[in-house]
């Protein structure tokens, strides 16, 4: 065969690996996206289910809100109060320095209820119960319990994965309240004793109140509740993917954890951008 | 003295199956022809070092069959949905031959499960009928503590509580005297008798000689797992 031929043979089989390996990544990155968003959409649809909520159903839900809600809490108000610290003296420091302090309000809505508050508390949901729940249930699958349970009548997806999705979205949407509560508290606070806060208790809760409005809610509400049952449904699947050895069980909690803490960035920079984005649409048009 | 129960519709039944088990136990199993009818026993050696094939978990259609089918109160589980199925599971009580609790719940918690998800007895109720048979079982109560926690002779009583608490259609009993001392065959034997009477089957696994070889245990069908077979020993008329 000629060389030029020999070349041209070269980089269409070239091409083609290239375009077989894209291929293949780009089906396996598909299916980490696609996989859960049905096993969520499934989770939500048997939600919908007066039938599905048997007795143990709801006792699995209420220890899962107890676990990742509840029991959370001490741990998110620990947070806040460092947050609460670190943003509100911040901002009312510096905003006192360039005479904007009426701007504290907007500021810190737009700061801590529409961004920091959701996205801690998925962090403080994923740290400590998403890594539990791959752990969990990568461990009953391991152990056959999972099969113990299908054997008894018992879907796993209604028993084990259903709760744990709408026990995270609950958890997450609580903590975030708690969290931009406390952080609100512990700012003023610290503010106070500090002397960045001027004006008082009622100036400043007043100046934060009064810019509350409805498009607070088109933030939070998305933020903690579809991150929450993307935490819940990401850490269930990669657990009870588990084909191997225990010693995998810290390697599917460890990509449960990152694969949530992604989708979490990912969603609120999405929805922060669709958000602003229709407002500066409206604002232009 | 066969033709009457050979007319009732069948409560479980193998139509050539043949089922893959697992690699390390290597190839599938074949010839798996078996009709059970309401009240019928039947009983299938196993070797005690191979382990129990999957045999009651194709019974439940939680094993997809290499070829044929299998059926449950006339319903074949390749045909029945997840929601259908997982009913039709709820009437089977079965014994695991290995571990078979779900250990982040307490052995009574785990006994009570069942009945609590599929029906709407009050748990008082339940949990008063598995007392009941954990007596039988000479078991004192129901174990409260975790499968980690409990002997494992009181574990595999406890299972039986767990099968027969109910009164299920079909009883699926993996080696259930694995562990357990001889003195606990007879009442097991009587719970089984009872259930039959009550109108349930029965498929017995088991690799224990005393069991097979008991006069007791009234098998209608008996079968051995040889190599990828499952031989019918012989079929008696009781």
């Amino acid at each position: 065969m000629p060389e030029q031929s020999r070349g041209w043979v070269s980089i269409r089989t070239g091409c083609a690996a290239l375009l077989d390996g894209t291929a293949i990544a780009t089906v396996r990155l598909l299916r980490r996206i696609t996989y859960p968003l049905g096993v969520l959409g499934s989770a939500l649809l048997l939600a919908l289910q007066p039938r599905v909520w048997t007795r143990p159903v709801r006792n699995v839900l209420a220890r899962q809100v107890l676990f990742t809600g509840v029991e959370a809490l001490f741990f998110s108000v620990r947070v806040s109060v460092a947050v609460g610290i670190l943003i509100v003296v911040q901002a009312q420091l510096w905003l006192s320095q360039i005479g904007e302090s009426e701007w504290m309000g907007n500021l810190l809505l737009n700061v801590l209820v529409r961004e920091i508050g959701p996205l801690l508390a998925n962090f403080v949901v994923v740290v400590r119960s998403g890594t539990a729940i791959a752990t969990e249930l990568a461990h009953m699958r391991l152990e056959g319990e999972v099969d113990v349970l299908d054997a008894q009548g018992l879907d796993p997806m209604i028993y084990l994965v259903m709760p744990r999705v709408i026990a995270t979205a609950i958890s997450v949407f609580c903590l975030a309240v708690v969290i931009v509560t406390v952080t609100f508290l512990s700012g003023y606070v610290v503010g106070e004793l500090l002397g960045a806060v001027r004006g008082g208790p009622a100036v400043f809760f007043s100046g934060i109140l009064s810019e509350v409005g409805v498009e607070e809610l088109y933030f939070f509400l998305p933020k903690t509740l579809i991150s929450g049952l993307l935490i819940g449904a990401i850490c269930s699947v990669e657990g009870l993917s588990i084909r191997g050895a225990v010693t995998e069980i810290p390697q599917i909690a460890g990509r449960g954890a990152v694969r949530s803490l992604t989708i979490v960035f990912g969603v609120s920079a999405v929805l922060s951008l669709i958000i602003y984005g229709s407002v500066l649409f409206i604002d232009v048009f | 003295m066969s033709e009457p129960t050979q007319k009732q519709p069948p409560i479980l039944e193998f139509r050539e199956t043949v089922i893959a088990r697992e690699p390390a136990r290597g190839g599938r199993l074949e010839g798996i022809n078996l009709r059970l009818a309401a009240g019928e026993l039947a009983m299938i050696r196993v070797d005690r070092m191979g382990g129990c094939p999957p045999l009651a978990a194709a019974a439940e259609g939680l094993v997809p069959v290499v070829n044929g089918s299998v059926w449950f109160q006339e319903a074949c589980w390749s045909r029945c949905g997840p929601a259908q199925s997982a009913r039709m599971r709820g009437q089977i009580g079965r014994t695991f031959d290995r571990s078979g609790w779900v250990s982040n719940l307490s052995i009574v918690e785990n006994v009570v499960l069942r009945l609590r998800h599929h029906t709407r007895r009050s748990t008082k109720e339940i949990l008063s009928e598995a007392e009941q048979l954990a007596h039988q079982f000479g078991l004192p109560e129901v174990p409260k503590g975790r499968s980690s926690f409990v002997p494992a002779a009181d574990l595999r009583r406890a299972q039986w509580v767990r099968a027969f608490l109910g009164e299920p259609s079909l009883l699926l009993l993996e080696r259930p005297m694995l562990g357990v001392a001889a003195t606990g065959l007879e009442p097991f034997i009587a719970a089984v008798k009872a259930a039959r009477r009550r109108g349930a089957a029965v498929m017995w696994i088991t690799s224990d000689e005393r069991v097979w070889e008991s006069d007791a245990v009234e098998a209608r069908w008996r079968h051995v797992v040889e190599g990828h077979k499952l031989r019918p020993v012989t079929e008696t008329h009781k």
